[in-house]
């Protein structure tokens, strides 16, 4: 009877055990709304009508050094450059800046200035005509990746010329432990894993928009577009190279018909979807030549290869007139993918 | 032989231990991972959150554009499910005259007749059922609910909701789909939220919660007239079932966080990054930001007077300094920040303006006081609204707050 009883706790326990480095395993804590050691924002723009503001907030109550990275989107070649910063967070210190003015030293800002506020270093701007990503890694006074789990940031997206704004948090990665290594392994080891899938809830490319239609200026002429930014996990800041791989997606409109495809991703990808080859069918209406969806609302749950990815969707709502409001969300996440970044 | 014998209960003891320390681990291995399942704005949940919604068809809140808003839920499994929902009204209403809309709603004591006050003294709420078909997602304008049994097809207004044929526009086909009924909001003014909680759908109570994590959701808060147009969107704040086996729960009665949980705990804290009240991010740019907060417990449909809930800002400004500030509030508050800690036409003097603080950016860390009996626990939920207003007139966007820690307290949500 006590060989019984005794075997049955051991069991139960080996079980929980099992179930716990199971479950754990399949879980991420990464993610939008959570501080983290590594932060994802995968858009930032600036073009002669739109600009970008970040938001970074350390939420600690220690000294928090942060190496930033501008990643470029790739050229021609497929080479994503970066150009580096660093920052420097006092204690549940939140800053920010304009991507088209960065943000420079000085301690004479007048009071309610961009500039006022203790500056956290001196961060470049970017040029006109930029697109690409941001990536901020914990380090420590050295330089050495840290992990401190402190890091939360948003992004503002500013149209100047009719202004519209559109906003989305950035994708924050937990380190496992303080002490890190170049590179940094998204591994749920030294640092969270990536998002393997990405569901994304949109209106396909073409509808008719039923607020438009119903409030504003449109006679069945409004149009909605999705356009989706996207970064690798799998990135080489010392050596620029790309990392490629294939987003596969299944699409599916109230109906419940699923439409399936795949499209190719490099380090940072933006896509306007249903307006390429790849995604022309799946991701547009019936009211436009090639388009199959014939629901307003429809969800695509994209796969990603290799490395995994964090993505960014940006919505464009307009009416007859060519009125345009934007709106940009997270999207929501499962599974999880190794990834790595390696720093220069 | 009494020697043996004391070795032989020495050695059971030993390894009777080694077993309790296996079994001892486990359970706390298993506790860890149930407390791993989160409240979270990115992952599939049992139970969905949506803190904002708003319908006003002439525009008459705030600044006179209409509103809208489009409420997105998708059913992320290959399984149907079933799920029930309530918005919560937290429109304030005038105790004396018509409001706004005829119906009482105000912004103001000056919306309602001489004497009224306008107040907020319960929220009451309406339910109704959606029944999701495997990866089905679906949709609807909170003011016109779902009424329809079908979708047009072709045409040239496919997807609009229909009854018939001759409901769609172009040679379109009214294409049966019955995902349930939603109730319309219109045509009075709505301000709450909505709560949705993925249910067995079958049965003699097909209400009763069931332990899955299938719903993702978001809502897009329309402005629109003949010259605007104006979209924000969030997603809903998800809290996880602990266990996601299929199973039905006990009853009506969802249990988040604490000793006994069922679903998740909600957040300990609330981290708001956000512009401070009337900074300039430009020459021509200020703004302003509204939060929503909405409370964990709730005893949904019988509830004529809420629990007052208490929280503590800390806010925080570039130059590292903190100032603090606290409010109250019942069922459902949605409020300019600089309107937290000051009253209308005193914004200036407010912890979130810029005047008082002096940096564009700040953080503000929302902390829920706990009464101490956990009943109802205090948990809370939120959602931020920027408004940009330049010479082109007001442009807005939504985000979704960040949580951290998970709160001592149960919350019960109960219907």
């Amino acid at each position: 009877m006590r060989a019984l009883r005794r075997s049955w706790l051991l069991g139960m326990g080996f079980v929980c055990i099992l179930g716990a480095a199971t479950a754990t395993h399949a879980q991420t804590r990464s993610g939008t709304d959570r501080p983290g050691s590594i932060l994802m924002f995968p858009k930032v723009v600036r073009t002669a009508s739109r600009d970008t503001i970040i938001q970074i907030t350390n939420t600690g109550n220690n000294i928090n050094w942060v190496h930033c990275f501008y990643l470029s989107a790739p050229d021609g070649g497929g080479y994503c450059g970066a150009t580096d910063f660093e920052l420097v967070l006092t204690r549940q210190q939140p800053t920010q800046w304009r991507v088209s003015q960065g943000r420079r030293v000085n301690p004479t800002d007048p009071f309610g200035d961009p500039g006022a506020g203790f500056d956290p270093g001196l961060i470049p701007p970017v040029p006109l005509g930029f697109q690409g990503a941001l990536l901020c890694v914990e380090v420590d006074s050295n330089g050495n990746p840290f992990g401190q789990n402190r890091l939360k940031g948003e992004v503002t997206v500013l149209d100047d010329d009719n202004g519209d704004v559109a906003k989305y948090n950035a994708f924050a990665l937990a380190a496992r432990g303080s002490t890190q290594d170049n590179p940094l392994n998204l591994d749920n080891s030294e640092y969270e894993s990536c998002p393997r899938q990405l569901t994304l809830n949109f209106t396909p490319r073409g509808s008719l928009d039923p607020v438009i239609e119903a409030l504003g200026n449109a006679a069945l002429n409004s149009f909605v577009s999705t356009n989706l930014t996207m970064l690798s996990c799998n990135l080489d800041l010392q050596a620029g190279v790309r990392s490629n791989g294939t987003v596969s997606f299944v699409v599916y409109d109230e109906f419940e018909s699923p439409f399936s495809g795949s499209f190719p991703y490099q380090c940072w990808s933006s896509i306007d979807l249903g307006n390429t080859p790849q995604t022309t069918g799946q991701f547009r209406s019936t009211l436009l030549p090639g388009g199959a969806i014939n629901t307003i609302f429809a969800q695509a749950r994209l796969t990603v290869s290799g490395a995994g990815g964090v993505a960014v969707a940006e919505s464009a709502h307009s009416d007859q007139a060519g009125v345009v409001g934007t709106a940009a969300s997270n999207l929501h996440t499962a599974g999880a993918a190794v990834g790595t970044v390696r720093l220069p | 032989m009494v020697r043996f014998e004391h070795r032989e209960v020495r050695m059971t003891i030993k390894r009777l231990s080694k077993v309790a320390w296996v079994a001892l681990l486990g359970s706390i291995a298993w506790v860890g991972v149930a407390g791993a399942q989160k409240v979270s704005s990115e992952e599939a949940a049992g139970y969905l959150v949506f803190p904002k919604v708003v319908v006003d068809p002439s525009g008459r809140l705030s600044d006179g554009v209409p509103k809208d808003t489009v409420v997105r839920i998708t059913n992320t499994s290959d399984t149907a499910t079933s799920v029930h929902c309530f918005y919560v009204d937290g429109t304030p209403r005038c105790t004396i005259g018509g409001g706004l809309d005829g119906d009482g709603a105000c912004e103001t004591n000056e919306d309602c007749d001489s004497g009224g006050i306008c107040t907020l003294a319960s929220c009451q709420a309406i339910n109704f059922d959606l029944n999701l078909t495997a990866n089905q997602p679906v949709g609807w304008r909170a003011s016109q609910g779902v009424v329809t049994a079908g979708f047009c097809v072709g045409g040239t207004s496919p997807g609009f909701p229909c009854s018939q044929n001759s409901d769609c526009s172009g040679v379109g086909v009214c294409q049966a789909q019955d995902i349930g009924r939603v109730p319309p909001l219109a045509p009075g003014i709505f301000l709450g939220e909505l709560k949705c909680v993925q249910v067995v759908g079958t049965g003699t109570d097909p209400n009763i919660p069931v332990n899955r994590n299938d719903l993702v959701g978001n809502a897009s808060i329309y402005r629109v007239d003949s010259g605007l147009v104006d979209v924000q969107t969030y997603n809903a704040v998800g809290v996880q079932a602990v266990a996601s086996d299929g199973s039905a729960q006990n009853d009506t009665s969802l249990v988040l966080g604490g000793g006994s949980r069922e679903y998740a705990g909600c957040p300990a804290q609330l981290v708001v990054d956000h512009f401070f009240d009337d900074a300039a991010l430009s020459a021509a740019r200020r703004v302003t930001s509204d939060i929503t907060l909405v409370p964990c417990s709730e005893r949904l449909e019988v509830d004529d007077n809420p629990a007052v809930h208490t929280l503590q800002f800390l806010v925080f400004n570039e130059f590292e300094q903190r100032m603090s500030a606290s409010t109250r509030f019942r069922c459902f508050r949605e409020t300019q920040l600089s309107r937290l800690d000051r009253r209308v036409g005193q914004e200036g003097f407010s912890v979130f303006n810029v005047g008082v603080q002096g940096t564009l950016a700040g953080q503000t860390v929302i902390r829920p006081v706990l009464t101490g009996d956990g009943n109802p626990g205090n948990g809370i939920l939120a959602v931020v609204e920027e408004f940009h207003r330049s010479r082109l007139g007001i442009r807005s966007a939504a985000f979704n707050v960040h949580l951290r820690g998970d709160k001592s307290q149960p919350d019960t949500v109960a219907y």
